[in-house]
Formats: C-alpha cells, sequence, structure tokens
C-alpha cells in the first residue's frame, strides 16, 4: 500500500477517533495521552523512563558460535592438537593481549576494542548444560537452572518487575518470533521483521468501503475512555490481570497497538538514513534499531539476532563470513550511536546458547558444545578481557566440553544492576556475583 | 450443579456450547443442535462413539516406519555419509509432521465429533512434548491418535498411556531411565504438571518414583513401548506412605487415590472449558463425580456442559481465542474451506502457537498471553487474507512474500529424497511461486457468509453478519458502532463481493471477535 493511503487511512482513523479532521500531530498527541494515563496510574514516571534512560540491545548469535575460533588462544598448544584443520594461526588473529586474538573476520570488532568500546568475558556458561540447540537457548531465554522449566523470560520478569506503566513498545524485537526472554506475566514488547508490517493491512482507499471500515477500526479499537479507565484500575500497562475483563483488556492492547505502530513508523520513515552499515540482514536491523534510538522511542531493550552459526560441516569459510558481517555490522552500529551522541546510554549484549566441542570434527566443522565467550559493547565500559578460559587439558572437559567458568545470570546481573539500574535479584530469582565490566 | 433448564436453553448458549467444546459452528449447525435441547445436545457431542469419525491420517502414518539409516548403514558410513543420512531424515519428518498438522486442522474443521479433537487439542497441551526434541512424525502421530482414543475415557488408562507413550519416554528422557541412574524428569512432571500439583509430594516421592518408572522405554526397531526388565529397578519403593514392589502403573494408581488429584484436573478441565478461578463448589463437584465415576471423564463433561455456571456471564464470552480456535472457528463461522496447509500452519504459529510443537513442557500458557499488541494486529491482517485476499497478502507476507526460509520450513509436504540441494531449492521456488498464486484466493465466499436475502436492508445484513461471527448480543456501544458502520455504507444490494469482504474483514477486526 503506498504512503498515501496509509496518510488517507490515518485521517481516517483520526476523524473516527475524535469526530472531525485533525491535524497531523494526533497521533503523538495520542501517545503523550496514554503517557499521561500510564504516569498517573503507576504514581510517577520511573526515573530512568523516556529519552535519556539506558538501553540494551542484546544480540543472539543463533545456532552455537565457535567460541574458540572466536576468542582465539593463540598460545595454546593444546588448541592447535586438537584442531589441526581449524586452528587460527596466530600470525592472522587481531590481537587482545599476549594470549589471546580475535579471529581474523573480526576486524571491526577489534577497532571497538582498540577504541575502548568492547568488553570480552571467557569461559562463560552453566551447570550441567544441554546440548540441545531449542533447550539450551530456552535456558538463556529463561534464565532457568537447567534441570527447570520456566515460562517466562528474563526480560518478560524485568517487565514484570521494572517496567510497571510502560506502554508495550518498552521493547522491541527485529525477527519473526517473539523470544522467550520476552514472555510474562503481563506480557509487553512489540516483534516485526519488518516495520511496515506492523500496521492495520486490508483498507483500500479505492473501494467504497475505506472511510467506513476505518471509522469502524477506529472505533472498536481506539477505544480511548475505556483504555483509560481500564488502565486506572489495573495500575499501569501490560498483560490481563486476575479481574480484569478480557474485553477492556484487549481494547487496552489495541490502542497501544495502534499508537506503538504509529510512533515506530513515523521515527523509521522521518529518520535520515545513518550511512557507514556493510549490506546484510543484521546491519539493516542494527540500522533500524539505531533509528528508533534517534527517534527517541522510550524504548529499553532491543533484540535483533544473526542466525547460522551451526556449523558442523566446513566451517572455515562460513565462520568467517558470519563473523566479518557481525563484527563490521556491530562497528557501524557503534560508531552510528556514537555520532548520535546516544553511545553512552547504550550496552550492546551479544551471546550464542552455547559454544562447540573443543576437538573439530571429521568433517570440518564442530558439534554443539558448552562455554563460549560474550561480548558487551557500549560507550561505558571496562574494555578488554574478562573472566578466564576454561583449561582445555583432556582431562579437564567435560564430555570433550569447555567447564564454564562464568554463570551466564551474572553478566546479566550486572548488566540489570549497573546498566538499567534495575536490581537483578527480582528478574534472577536469587543474587548472582556482579562483574567490574561497566563502568 | 444446577442444571440449565429447557426454557434456558436459546440458539447463543448452543452456539456457546459448540464453541467451547468443539470449533463453534455454522447459524445451521448451531440450529440442529439446539433442535435436540438441553440434554440431547450434551449427549450428542458427548457420546460421540456411535458419530462418524473424521478425516483418515495421510498415508504416510500407516507405512511402516522407515529405518532411515538403518543402524548397520551408520555404522559403516563414514561421518559425512552419516550426515547426510541425517540430514534426509530430517528433510523427511519435516515434509510428514507439516502434512499431519494440515490434516489435524482439516479433521477439527470437519470432523463430527467436535469434542473428540477439542479434548486431543486439550490433552496435547496438558501432556506437552514437542516435535522439536522428539524428532519423528510417526511418534508425534502415535500419540495424537493414543489422545484420540483416551480423550473422553478413563483418566487412569490415559495416564498410563502417556507414561508408555514413545514421545513422552523421549521428550521426558524415561526411555534413558535405568536402575543405575534413574531420571527423575518424568516423574516429577507427572506429579507436577499433570496430575497434582505443586505442594502434594515431596522430593522423596519423586526419586521413589523415579525408580519405579525405570526400564519403561522405547524399541528403537519398531519405535513402540517396550518394557526392558535389566534396567527396572524392581526393589522396594516407599512411595506416598505405601511399600512394595511398585512399577509405573502402581504409582500412576498411587497418585490417583490422592485426594488432590481429581480436584486438580477438575480445574483443568473447567479452566480450559469454561472459565479460570472456578468456585470452589464448582470444583468439589466435578471432582466428586471424577472419583465416583473411577475417573472416567464422560460424566464429568456431561456434568460440565449441563451446568448453569457453563452458560453464566462468567463464562459467556469471556476466554481469548487460542490462534487454532481463531483459525478454526474463523473458517466454521465463514463456512469456508480449508486454505493452503502450510499457510495454516504458518498463520497459527506466527500467532504463537505451532501445533506438535509447544514452547515446552507446561504447554501453551493461554488466555491473555495470547495476545501481544503486535500479533493482534497480525490477527486483524491474517483475517483479511481468509476474507479479502489479493494483496493483502502481498502485504501482510512483505515484499519477499511467502517462502522466506523460516516459513518455508512449515510449507514443506513432500520430502523430495532423491534431489541435491540445489534441485531441491528449485522445486521449493517453483511450489512456492504455484501456492502464492493460490493463496491470494480468499477461501471465504461472499454468497455463503451474506446471502442475497440478507441484504434487503442494512439492519438485516448487521444482524445476519452480527449473528454469523459473534453468535451473542453484543454490548450496547458495540452495536451502535457497527450500525454507524453500516450507516456510513451503502446499502447491502449495492455491495460488490470485494465489497462484503471488506464488511467481514472490518467486523473480525475488532477486539470482540478475538473472544469465544
Amino acid at each position: 500500500m503506498s504512503e498515501t493511503t496509509f496518510q488517507t487511512r490515518r485521517s481516517f482513523l483520526r476523524s473516527g477517533l475524535v469526530g472531525g479532521a485533525l491535524t497531523w500531530t494526533v497521533p503523538s498527541f495520542l501517545a503523550a495521552t496514554m503517557n499521561e494515563l500510564h504516569a498517573a496510574a503507576s504514581g510517577a514516571l520511573q526515573a530512568d523512563n523516556g529519552k535519556d534512560g539506558p538501553i540494551l540491545v542484546v544480540l543472539q548469535l543463533a545456532g552455537g558460535n565457535d567460541g574458540l575460533n572466536t576468542v582465539v588462544p593463540y598460545t595454546n598448544d593444546e588448541y592447535y592438537r586438537v584442531r589441526p584443520r581449524l586452528g587460527v594461526p596466530k600470525r592472522d588473529c587481531h590481537t587482545l593481549d599476549d594470549d589471546f586474538g580475535l579471529h581474523p573476520g573480526l576486524k571491526g570488532l577489534h577497532e571497538l576494542h582498540s577504541d575502548g568500546h568492547l568488553a570480552v568475558i571467557q569461559g562463560v556458561g552453566y551447570p550441567n548444560p544441554n546440548r540441545s540447540h531449542f533447550r539450551s537457548m530456552e535456558i538463556w531465554q529463561t534464565a532457568s537452572e537447567s534441570d527447570r522449566y520456566e515460562q517466562h523470560g528474563w526480560i518478560g520478569r524485568y517487565f514484570d518487575n521494572h517496567c510497571q506503566g510502560e506502554d508495550a513498545g518498552v521493547a522491541v524485537c527485529l525477527g519473526n518470533e517473539t523470544p522467550q526472554a520476552f514472555a510474562a506475566s503481563n506480557p509487553k514488547g512489540i516483534t516485526f521483521r519488518d516495520p511496515n508490517q506492523y500496521r492495520f493491512v486490508g483498507v483500500d482507499e479505492d473501494d467504497m468501503t475505506a472511510e467506513a471500515k476505518s471509522g469502524l477500526f477506529a472505533a472498536m479499537n481506539l477505544n480511548e475512555a475505556d483504555a483509560g479507565a481500564s488502565i486506572g484500575t489495573l495500575g499501569g500497562g501490560g498483560g490481563q490481570s486476575n479481574t480484569e475483563d478480557p474485553l477492556d483488556f484487549l481494547e487496552r492492547t489495541a490502542l497501544d497497538a495502534q499508537v506503538s505502530s504509529d510512533n515506530i513508523r513515523g521515527i523509521l520513515r522521518s529518520a535520515q538514513n545513518p550511512t557507514g552499515y556493510p549490506n546484510g540482514r543484521l546491519a539493516n536491523d542494527l540500522k533500524s534499531v539505531s533509528k528508533m534510538i534517534a527517534g527517541g522511542l522510550p524504548t529499553r531493550i532491543y533484540y535483533v539476532s544473526q542466525g547460522g552459526y551451526d556449523t558442523h560441516t566446513n566451517q572455515k569459510g562460513a565462520h568467517e563470513r558470519l563473523l566479518v558481517e557481525f563484527g563490521d555490522s556491530l562497528n557501524a552500529f557503534v560508531k552510528d550511536l556514537k555520532k548520535q551522541g546516544n553511545l553512552n546510554r547504550v550496552m550492546v549484549m551479544v551471546f550464542s546458547e552455547f559454544g562447540r566441542r573443543v576437538s573439530e570434527n571429521a568433517s570440518g566443522g564442530t558439534d554443539h558444545g558448552a562455554a563460549a565467550p560474550m561480548f558487551l559493547a557500549g560507550g561505558n565500559l571496562i574494555a578488554g578481557l574478562h573472566g578466564t578460559l576454561p583449561s582445555l587439558a583432556p582431562s579437564d572437559l567435560e564430555r570433550g566440553d569447555l567447564k564454564y567458568q562464568l554463570d551466564f545470570r551474572s553478566v546479566y546481573a550486572t548488566v540489570l544492576a549497573k546498566h538499567l539500574r534495575a536490581p537483578g535479584k527480582d528478574v534472577l530469582r536469587k543474587p548472582f556475583p556482579l562483574l567490574d565490566v561497566i563502568g | 450443579m444446577n442444571e440449565i433448564s429447557k426454557s434456558d436453553w436459546t440458539l447463543a448458549r448452543v452456539a456457546h456450547l459448540l464453541n467451547r467444546a468443539g470449533f463453534g459452528g455454522s447459524p445451521a449447525e448451531i440450529k440442529e443442535l439446539y433442535e435436540l435441547g438441553p440434554t440431547g445436545a450434551v449427549d450428542y457431542l458427548v457420546d460421540y462413539q456411535g458419530t462418524g469419525a473424521g478425516l483418515e491420517p495421510p498415508p504416510f502414518t500407516r507405512e511402516p516406519i522407515p529405518d532411515l539409516p538403518n543402524r548397520r548403514e551408520m555404522r559403516d558410513a563414514d561421518e559425512e555419509q552419516r550426515r547426510e543420512m541425517q540430514r534426509k531424515r530430517r528433510r523427511l519428518n519435516q515434509a510428514w509432521i507439516n502434512q499431519l498438522r494440515g490434516w489435524w486442522f482439516e479433521r477439527m474443521r470437519t470432523s463430527p465429533r467436535p469434542l473428540e479433537e477439542k479434548l486431543t487439542l486439550f490433552w496435547h497441551g496438558h501432556f506437552a512434548t514437542s516435535f522439536e526434541k522428539v524428532k519423528s512424525a510417526h511418534i508425534m502421530y502415535g500419540q495424537n491418535a493414543m489422545f484420540r482414543k483416551n480423550a473422553a475415557g478413563s483418566f487412569e488408562d490415559l495416564v498410563v498411556a502417556v507414561s508408555k507413550d514413545p514421545a513422552m519416554l523421549s521428550y521426558l528422557d524415561g526411555a534413558q531411565s535405568r536402575k543405575k541412574a534413574p531420571n527423575e524428569n518424568y516423574a516429577r512432571e507427572l506429579m507436577e504438571l499433570f496430575t497434582l500439583g505443586e505442594g502434594n509430594y515431596s522430593e522423596k516421592d519423586i526419586a521413589e518414583a523415579a525408580r519405579a518408572f525405570t526400564g519403561w522405554t522405547v524399541n528403537r526397531e519398531t519405535r513402540t513401548f517396550r518394557k526392558a526388565p535389566r534396567n527396572h529397578d524392581g526393589g522396594v519403593k516407599t512411595f506416598m506412605g505405601e511399600s512394595g514392589r511398585f512399577d509405573g502403573e502402581d504409582i500412576i494408581k498411587l497418585i490417583l487415590d490422592h485426594p488432590a488429584a481429581a480436584e486438580f484436573m477438575s480445574i483443568k478441565l473447567w479452566e480450559f472449558f469454561a472459565y479460570s478461578n472456578p468456585e470452589p463448589e464448582i470444583i468439589n463437584e466435578l471432582a466428586a463425580t471424577m472419583r465416583s465415576n473411577e475417573y472416567q471423564l464422560r460424566p464429568v463433561l456431561k456434568s460440565m456442559f449441563r451446568s448453569q455456571a457453563f452458560y453464566s456471564t462468567r463464562a459467556g464470552r469471556t476466554q481469548i481465542k487460542s490462534p487454532v480456535q481463531w483459525l478454526i472457528g474463523s473458517l466454521k463461522v465463514l463456512e469456508s474451506p480449508l486454505p493452503d496447509p502450510g499457510l495454516c500452519t504458518y498463520m497459527a504459529a506466527s500467532l504463537g502457537q505451532t501445533l506438535f510443537e509447544p514452547p515446552n513442557v507446561k504447554g501453551w500458557e493461554g488466555g491473555s498471553a495470547w495476545i501481544t499488541t503486535a500479533n493482534l494486529l497480525h490477527r486483524y491482517n491474517l483475517a483479511s487474507v481468509l476474507v479479502e485476499g489479493g494483496d493483502s497478502v502481498k502485504e501482510v507476507f512483505g515484499d519477499r512474500g511467502l517462502g522466506g526460509p523460516e516459513m518455508g520450513r512449515m510449507f514443506m509436504q513432500e520430502p523430495m529424497m532423491d534431489m541435491d540441494d540445489a534441485e531441491i531449492r528449485r522445486t521449493r521456488r517453483q511450489e512456492m511461486r504455484k501456492r502464492r498464486a493460490e493463496i491470494s484466493q480468499p477461501v471465504m465466499k461472499p454468497d455463503m457468509v451474506l446471502p442475497k436475502e440478507a441484504r434487503a436492508s442494512r439492519d438485516t445484513a448487521r444482524k445476519h453478519l452480527q449473528w454469523r461471527l459473534f453468535q451473542s448480543d453484543l454490548r450496547p456501544k458495540d452495536v451502535a458502532a457497527f450500525d454507524q458502520f453500516f450507516a456510513d455504507l451503502p446499502g447491502p444490494d449495492a455491495w460488490s463481493n470485494d465489497d462484503i469482504r471488506a464488511v467481514v474483514h472490518a467486523m473480525m477486526s475488532t477486539p470482540q471477535y478475538q473472544l469465544t
């Protein structure tokens, strides 16, 4: 559908909502009203709300990234012994310190390291690791013990405990599926692959039904009075409480959807296209995130992912291509945020569901493993290497995998406490030691 | 419980019964059930054994499981060949599971035993296992057939069958549980999620029950249940205060002797079919019925569907439709055929419900968890794909359209076993082009949904569509909004087919339509 049609439809929506044509400022007026209602309902806005609050960008490397070939232990003889074909020679690596270097494809990431914007945390995992993609991703996303099943995600528990009164746009995921990390008692978060699909379609201006259809849509879905009332009784946005009428809940969600859809698409349409990004989906997604941050969307958490890391066969070329895309995209994103003046507000946290087996396999690849490094990127962190690489000695391995040295929930707890300024205990159920990685 | 009387028997209540005990019905189907009266209608729905069975499953389910690759081949193969064999096996099972999904959707839509399918879906969510881990379409079908066979019979038989079900034995690691190293995963979930609820057993009970289930495993060749006596712990166990050389069946009997079991299941059933947080009196009565009938479910279901509470304002239009209910229910009220099976799977999955792949052992959370800001708009847009087709299909699925890699997985129906990767990609592209063209043709038939005689006036058209789509009275403000909508339109006698489609889509794109 063309932009003109959309404009026409929006004017229909407006006339449906307030009974007459108004100027283009209406959606923001409506948004402001919503914010006021939310704020009134929750008592006061939280300190970190709005345009100056901290932002977390979660970047998921899906498929299980080979940690040993990402942060290469190039003085470790055992590494080259068990990786005769895949081991990365020292001379090709980007030096981090005397013992470790980044994979040759990670030039972009290394530049961030040199600029003091990258922290590498080694040996991250969890007890009794699970080698199934699905299950291990679930453990990372729900931050559960590996033998417990949790319905809600760690970000979802952050919504439930720290985002009362925020609208759904407090978190945005660029993808086809809402990550389990977002699942909550009061679900929030918006997921879309293409922001243009995050809207109501099917009103064609050529049809004689268009105006009436837009009017009905507005009457049924932009029910300000009722939605406001139910917000008042609920004490803030979010899911349905035990006592709330399901119809009130649906009407409130419909209004939230319309407001955030208008906001997000408006920002993405009017924002200047940032430059310096490579091609590819990850770069495009990060570009969209940059535009939403620049546009002042009050989103606290963005979720993006890059897939393809399940490198069982012929890993060398495939892994290099992935790392180049990852490093260059992240590099462009950080530089872009710096130019915007927003870098100090933003922390990027990079994880994968597991690392890979220490020994390479017979197909020039690696099989599912356990502990691996995580990355943090941002303006306000203690750059360099953190944590310790687990021993590669055969007797120290667990079923051929690295033994974790640091529970990933310590990294979550650190990001929650030191960056998002939310006590992690509510979110992670128990305390985890904090790391000296954020300033 | 007070039973609903003949004088309270209205078309709207019959519609409610059919929505909850099945996936809804057309005005004609509601009328037919209404004619049977409350006793007759509930008997008809619950005692479905005499009614004709539904659609036959896809042919692969009747063929023996191909041992692909078989173990000797596996042993002799090098690593490269082994990977190729595994890839083939994955592709084959992925195509089959997609066939199975398409078949189940169609069976839900057409079965003359709606409650049988609704219960099968209920048990699938209750005893959740996922193809994601089980990886065999045959085993997932076997479980589906087992749920259907035991859907309304004895709950004890059902729990025993579930405990021996290859999908469950694989999903919760029972197949690997042996005397020397009992795995507690199944024993824990059996009590916590399936029968009793937390707080009604101890950690010791879990450990002892796990011992009793050791040696219950899956025959690798036939993929059926097998007891492996060598791996079974035949010693004395102490479980819930009783001691003996128990095995799994004994444990299940002891669990069902626990007073909490009947209450736990009564709450589960009531919440699925009627409403959440039921009054304690209702649960006490249902649980008593369950116990006095030795866990036979039919008397419980009848008592539930005949109770006044089931038809009260707490129940009527207070349930948020699951994606499957939304999809199949929409096809029922629109009297439309099933769209492309891959599209159905994709629609339900993108709204949060993938058949044979519940998110975890707790199944689908349901209720308000079905709805988020993004997927509410997505529901509205998918309704447009069903009733309007054409440009909406392009808009909903974006420029790249259907058949991107994630979506393609759900659309694949044929395993394409003897092709190389390039051929597979080419074949899939061609196939998707063809199916995209078909999907652009919406399944709704305007004449069926709004017959000529209903287009006499705005009022008749509004009433006709409101009844068809909502099957109940709406709030005065909703009716006023619909009246305004129809007043803004030209008279219905002038409507083109596209206008009818637009009107139906507008009425489905409302919060009200998401309720049942």
